[in-house]
């Protein structure tokens, strides 16, 4: 093996969240890629705007690679091959891909064309002596954790949670070289997405959603509900409730968060109307950021709040749907246009 | 058509982990062990598959040592038709890849035309075993399955995957296929009192590395690329107990403690208290989409 092979990141592409993981992932390799005296490269599978490249050129990323594809967002079939003889042909001694539904497949099956071995959903990776990765991962259903190691096999592969906060090292920022991955080297795949269902924010399990709106006293009944139902299917979360809401009637059961509901842990939380007692806030203290909209300013959830509006949800939130509303249908249009104009180019050849 | 099952034995989730600390090991006595829940209901798919289509053959195969028989004695109850105990003392140790070696060969002789894993082992959760299966085989395979349908007459399958934020995709798949199955999919059938007593007598099947057809190098711990080198206790939940301030007056301390830290007024820590947004509600708007903005949710 080289001694200067490089350390990997792979990370789809896309913006907010996904565009998150990417930065910290790459973020995690230039660390390692620092210990053992080499560079930090990123394969972004998918589409990668400019304003990514340069996200990641500033975590420190000497190269990224863009294997931009057609196929659906959601199947690795297309990419396995692509990403396998990428790494045959470059040799990283690491590869990280990010714990999420594409990047999990990925480096399974990756990981089984070379021959490799992975360590899967690690918590952290730190470089041990000779360039053995150490991996740490919970098991056991979280009741264990274990530290494993691929001594010989190369590249050492892990899918990684996102750090919370990666740092920006300022000092090696700089551009970094582009390569774009020609389109037809990605074959066929053999599994047909044939839809993508979107969730009712209404019957998704909340244990599945990344945003869930809530709703408590302060919703005055099942039109204020409306409100939080439109504001989660705009971001794709889910309709959650306290006690007083479920009780009231409002909405039912298997929506209602707290010491006698579900237990959640979020990307974000909005709470509206609700006050923070504690038998809910048990339900919903895992979740990464809080925002509550509150017409009392002393409420106990202000406390635990990284944002805390002060007004009634039904003044605040109609503007905030309107824009949304705005946004969605432009980048929708946005879309469609871009669509057309590929059927059109396909046309001309 | 011909379904193969692979089953695993799990530690029992419900279990106690009496942790050895010092040096970092597993307990020395055995751990209460059981069927993992998402191969029950794996099973449970190839099951129903089975009612529907008559001259079905579902076998259950599980890598494992030959204390995992009665768990194939509890599948072939349920209405499995035939089990395979695949076990070799060269198998020992294996990480995902030799043991999707190992099974990914035993589907091929029993020339299976679906293969159902369930999608994760509730002790190693690593997930990896049935899409390596899958790419050892050169099989299309779809992980996170929670619903799956025969389509024209048994040729080809239509499954809905889970993905995040609750959506779901709806996927045609060739047969055949190897797939990975959610608890969600449904529990396994409760078995008749007949049919465990006819499952404890039932033979079951033994193949080892010669009757695979493998190296002993390629499977077991000599054909792992993944070692675990340390095992112990969960890391403690890194969110600290709350403590209430010691500058503050006994009665706001108490109020403190009671509420578990929600109504902690303002002491030396009151900058840690939120952005507190006041004034008309466009403000409030804006400051709310300004946040979704800043964290990536728009």
């Amino acid at each position: 093996m080289r001694v200067d092979a490089p350390v990997w990141a792979v990370a789809e592409g896309g913006s907010g969240r996904l565009s998150e993981l990417a930065v910290s992932l790459t973020a995690e390799a230039s660390r390692l890629a620092e210990e053992l005296g080499t560079e930090a490269h990123t394969v972004v599978v998918g589409n990668c705007e400019d304003e990514l490249v340069r996200a990641l050129g500033s975590r420190g990323a000497a190269r990224v690679f863009v294997a931009g594809c057609s196929a659906a967002q959601h199947d690795s079939d297309a990419y396995v091959p692509l990403l396998t003889a990428l790494i045959r042909k470059h040799q990283p001694s690491v590869v990280l891909c990010g714990t999420t539904v594409l990047g999990r497949e990925l480096a399974a099956r990756v990981a089984a064309c070379l021959g490799t071995g992975l360590a899967s959903d690690c918590t952290g990776v730190e470089m041990g002596p000779g360039g053995v990765l150490r991996m740490s991962r919970t098991a056991y259903g979280g009741r264990a954790s274990c530290t494993v190691v691929c001594p010989q096999a190369r590249p050492q592969m892990a899918t990684l949670r996102p750090r919370a906060s990666p740092t920006d090292c300022g000092a090696s920022a700089r551009e970094p070289q582009v390569i774009r991955l020609e389109a037809e080297s990605v074959t066929s795949p053999r599994t047909k997405v044939e839809r993508v269902v979107q969730a009712d924010p209404f019957t998704m399990d909340l244990a599945e959603a990344d945003v869930i709106v809530a709703g408590g006293r302060g919703a005055g009944g099942r039109e204020g509900f409306e409100l939080l139902l439109e504001l989660a299917s705009l971001l794709g979360g889910a309709v959650a409730a306290s006690r007083v809401a479920v009780d009231a009637g409002w909405v039912p059961y298997h929506r209602q968060v707290g010491q006698s509901g579900r237990t959640v842990a979020p990307s974000l939380y909005i709470a509206c109307g609700i006050s923070g007692a504690p038998h809910h806030v048990v339900g919903m203290r895992g979740a990464r950021t809080v925002v509550s909209i509150n017409t009392d300013r002393h409420a106990p959830i202000v406390h635990l709040a990284h944002m805390a509006v002060v007004g009634d949800l039904r003044d605040v939130l109609p503007p905030v749907l309107a824009r949304l509303r705005e946004d969605t249908s432009r980048a929708r249009s946005a879309r469609m246009s871009a669509l057309g104009m590929l059927a059109e180019s396909r046309g001309d050849r | 058509m011909r379904i193969a099952v692979c089953v695993t034995r799990v530690v029992d989730p419900s279990a106690a982990m009496p942790f050895q600390v010092r040096p970092a090991a597993l307990p020395g006595e055995p751990l209460p062990r059981c069927l993992n829940a998402a191969d029950r209901s794996a099973l449970e798919q190839a099951l129903r598959i089975k009612d529907r289509l008559p001259g079905t053959r579902v076998t259950v195969m599980s890598l494992g040592p030959p204390e995992c028989e009665p768990l194939l004695r509890e599948c072939l109850a349920a209405g499995a038709d035939e089990a395979l105990l695949l076990w070799d003392s060269a198998f020992e140790g294996g990480d995902t890849l030799a043991t999707a070696r190992v099974l990914s060969r035993a589907a091929q002789q029993l020339r299976a035309d679906l293969i159902l894993c369930g999608h994760l082992a509730t002790d190693g959760a690593t997930g990896q075993t049935p899409l390596q299966i899958g790419e050892l085989m050169g099989l299309p395979v779809v992980s996170g399955v929670v619903h799956l349908e025969l389509l024209d007459g048994a040729s080809s399958l239509s499954v809905h995957r889970k993905l995040d934020r609750g959506r779901r995709a709806v996927i045609r798949c060739p047969l055949p296929a190897v797939l990975a199955l959610e608890p969600a999919t449904g529990p396994l059938r409760y078995p008749r009192l007949r049919d465990r007593f006819q499952a404890w007598q039932a033979r079951i099947e033994r193949w080892g590395c010669q009757r695979l057809g493998l190296r002993p190098e390629e499977v077991g711990e000599r054909g792992s690329c993944v070692q675990v080198i340390e095992v112990g206790p969960a890391k403690p939940d890194m969110r600290g107990l709350f403590v209430p301030e010691a500058g503050l007056s006994g009665m706001e301390r108490w109020q403190a403690v009671v509420s578990g830290g929600l109504a902690a007024p303002a002491g030396p820590s009151a900058e840690r208290r939120p952005p507190l947004v006041e004034g008309p509600p466009e403000v409030g708007a804006e400051r709310l989409l300004s946040l979704l903005v800043e964290r990536g949710f728009v």
